[in-house]
């Protein structure tokens, strides 16, 4: 115990205690996605000055909001031991129903709330057949993927769908103190679940149900009804995520955009540490995801590179990822510094 | 339940066990088509005796713990608590009696620390509905109390459940039975995957909950544990009930003569 030791030089301990309350406010699980961001924050800047400049940084800020949104709404779908591959194609079917929606004059108050109508019981199909036909998650939501983009392209007939609405405007452009709309929006809504995952009786359910199921169900946690409302989760971030998408492009595309988002989204949530295995995860390390995939887009455009190789770096860092979260290397390290 | 404190057993008042058994087996058989898997056994389980089953594999220590935990009805015999006839319908039902058992694996989830997982679902929590906030610091005085009342020795939070020894994980699970104010444990062999020094803290656990009067129904294949831990002991052999004996009267190879039927006469 070294703090009860011969007292060190005052300032020393109270700069170690700051870090060291600094690193577990972070978490020490997400220490190493920092550490990993701000190589990457480095590594642009020495390529270009113009990463720092605060108009690029809100553009990130703006780029990966739609992306954070779904994403976060996977962890959890991950934390709860299932997967959600559908919620792009989600997302597009909401934004093709509210684009479509809007081109029928409907107002966009009833537009938008269809939209999350809609959202909603893409969720509650996907919760439906994985409670009552007790279908395995992947295979379900492999299947909704499909068949959510197929009605999308059956709506749309296959093509852009205009939309124009004065609110849309808004939110696309305007900002409140600062604050894009899109960012905003996206802070809340991660702020949200943070909180409820983190100090809510239903958010150490969804925890204990990912993992350990049988010890779940043991304690009379009704693992249905979790799991369904996991899944309405799911269905209304898609939603969101495809009005955001509708508000940002004044457009609906019913083509595989939007899969290629929901897709990108387990990305982020994997690179955040939540663990397909269930159990583990949490907002603060998906949104780091994100964010980290996010600044890899833009540096690779600021330094005028071909987007393409993005992908390809995706690729790489999850497997990377990934291969140091589950050798525990970081937490074993963390532990080891924080013994006391 | 959105409030659950610290109820543990009080210390039998009457030690020797006369009295009325907390629980009581009668006569209680259980068949499987034209197979016999238990016929005949009789048990009473008293608080602060522990009570051992044994008997070799298919002697029907596995259907006699199904009916005492509530997984499965006998069909022959009835089962007692208090005194009183019940019919243990599911686990749940016998839990809320205060009757508990305690899986190893299935009890814990490794994601949750020690606090988290006794109070699963018996969350403290103050608010409404979906915006029940749980009640941390609560929780974990009252965890940490009952660690050191029956001196388990797990920190109650900031280390989860996965990171701890398997004795560490079998005391969890144990102190999640005695939150919930449960008078029986049924422990199914709860040293079977640990080793020598993690076994004898588990042990001096189930002396001490036997000191604060819970009855145990300790199955194990230790005949030196059974022994040690056992006030008596229950024989079981090929669905049969051999007989329970007093611990004073049983040398080790008695027990294994009564578990394998070598001086059957």
């Amino acid at each position: 115990m070294p703090t009860t030791l011969a007292a060190p030089p005052r300032n020393r301990t109270a700069v170690v205690g700051l870090a060291a309350r600094a690193a577990q406010a972070v978490g020490k699980q997400n220490l190493g996605l920092l550490a990993g961001l701000l190589l990457l924050l480095i590594v642009i800047r020495t390529q270009t000055d113009r990463i720092f400049i605060a108009g690029n940084l809100l553009d990130i800020g703006v780029a990966i909001s739609i992306l954070g949104i779904l994403s976060v709404a996977q962890m959890i779908v991950i934390v709860s031991g299932g997967l959600d591959i559908s919620i792009g194609s989600t997302a597009s079917l909401c934004g093709v129903a509210v684009a479509l929606l809007l081109k029928h004059h409907a107002g966009t108050p009833t537009a938008i709330v269809m939209a999350l109508v809609v959202g909603l019981a893409a969720g509650a199909i996907n919760g439906a057949v994985i409670v009552f036909l007790r279908l395995n998650p992947i295979i379900t939501t492999l299947a909704s993927f499909s068949a959510f983009a197929g009605l999308s392209l059956v709506l749309s007939h296959g093509l852009d769908v205009p939309a124009t609405s004065h609110f849309f405007d808004v939110i696309a452009t305007d900002n409140l103190a600062g604050i894009p709309y899109p960012l905003l929006f996206l802070l809340l809504f991660g702020l949200a679940t943070h909180l409820m995952l983190r100090f809510t009786v239903i958010g150490r359910h969804v925890y204990a149900m990912g993992s350990n199921p049988d010890a779940a169900r043991n304690t009379g946690i009704n693992l249905a009804a979790y799991k369904m409302g996991i899944y309405l989760f799911a269905g209304l971030a898609g939603a969101i995520g495809g009005i955001m998408t509708v508000a940002r492009d004044s457009l609906a595309q019913a083509n595989t955009a939007g899969a290629d988002l929901g897709l990108t989204a387990i990305t982020a949530a994997l690179l955040g540490g939540a663990a397909l295995t269930g159990g583990r995860g949490a907002v603060p390390g998906a949104l780091l995801g994100v964010l980290i995939l996010g600044v890899l887009d833009n540096g690779l455009i600021l330094m005028q590179i071909e987007p393409f190789y993005s992908q390809v770096a995706i690729g790489v860092l999850l497997v990377v990822a990934v291969s140091l979260q589950q050798s525990r290397l970081i937490e074993r390290l963390g532990r080891r510094g924080g013994k006391r | 339940m959105t409030d659950a404190s610290v109820q543990t057993p009080e210390p039998a008042v009457d030690g020797d066990g006369d009295g009325t058994p907390l629980m009581e087996l009668v006569d209680v058989g259980k068949h499987f088509g034209g197979i016999t898997a238990i016929t005949g056994a009789s048990l009473a389980l008293y608080p602060g005796k522990v009570m051992g089953l044994v008997g070799n594999n298919g002697a029907g220590k596995s259907t006699l713990v199904r009916i005492v935990s509530g997984v499965q009805q006998p069909d022959e015999g009835h089962v007692a608590w208090q005194g009183h006839p019940v019919r243990l319908r599911n686990p749940r039902q016998a839990r809320s009696l205060g009757i508990d058992t305690v899986f190893q694996e299935l009890a814990l989830a490794d994601d949750l620390d020690a606090t988290a997982n006794i109070f699963l679902n018996r969350e403290i929590s103050r608010g409404w509905g979906p915006f029940r906030v749980t009640s941390t610091k609560r929780m974990r005085r009252e965890a940490a109390a009952l660690f050191e009342k029956f001196a388990i020795q797990v920190p109650a939070t900031g280390t989860e459940v996965r990171q701890m020894s398997g004795g560490q994980r079998q005391g969890v699970a144990i102190a999640r039975a005695l939150l919930g104010g449960s008078r029986v444990l049924l422990l199914d062999e709860p040293t079977a995957a640990l080793g020598v020094e993690e076994s004898a803290h588990v042990e001096d656990l189930v002396l001490r909950l036997r000191e604060h009067g819970v009855a145990i129904l300790l199955v194990s294949h230790s005949v030196d544990q059974l022994l040690k831990l056992c006030d008596d002991l229950c024989v079981l052999r090929r669905g049969r009930m051999i007989g329970v004996y007093s611990r004073r009267d049983l040398t080790p190879s008695d027990v294994v003569s009564l578990i394998v039927g070598a001086d059957a006469s």
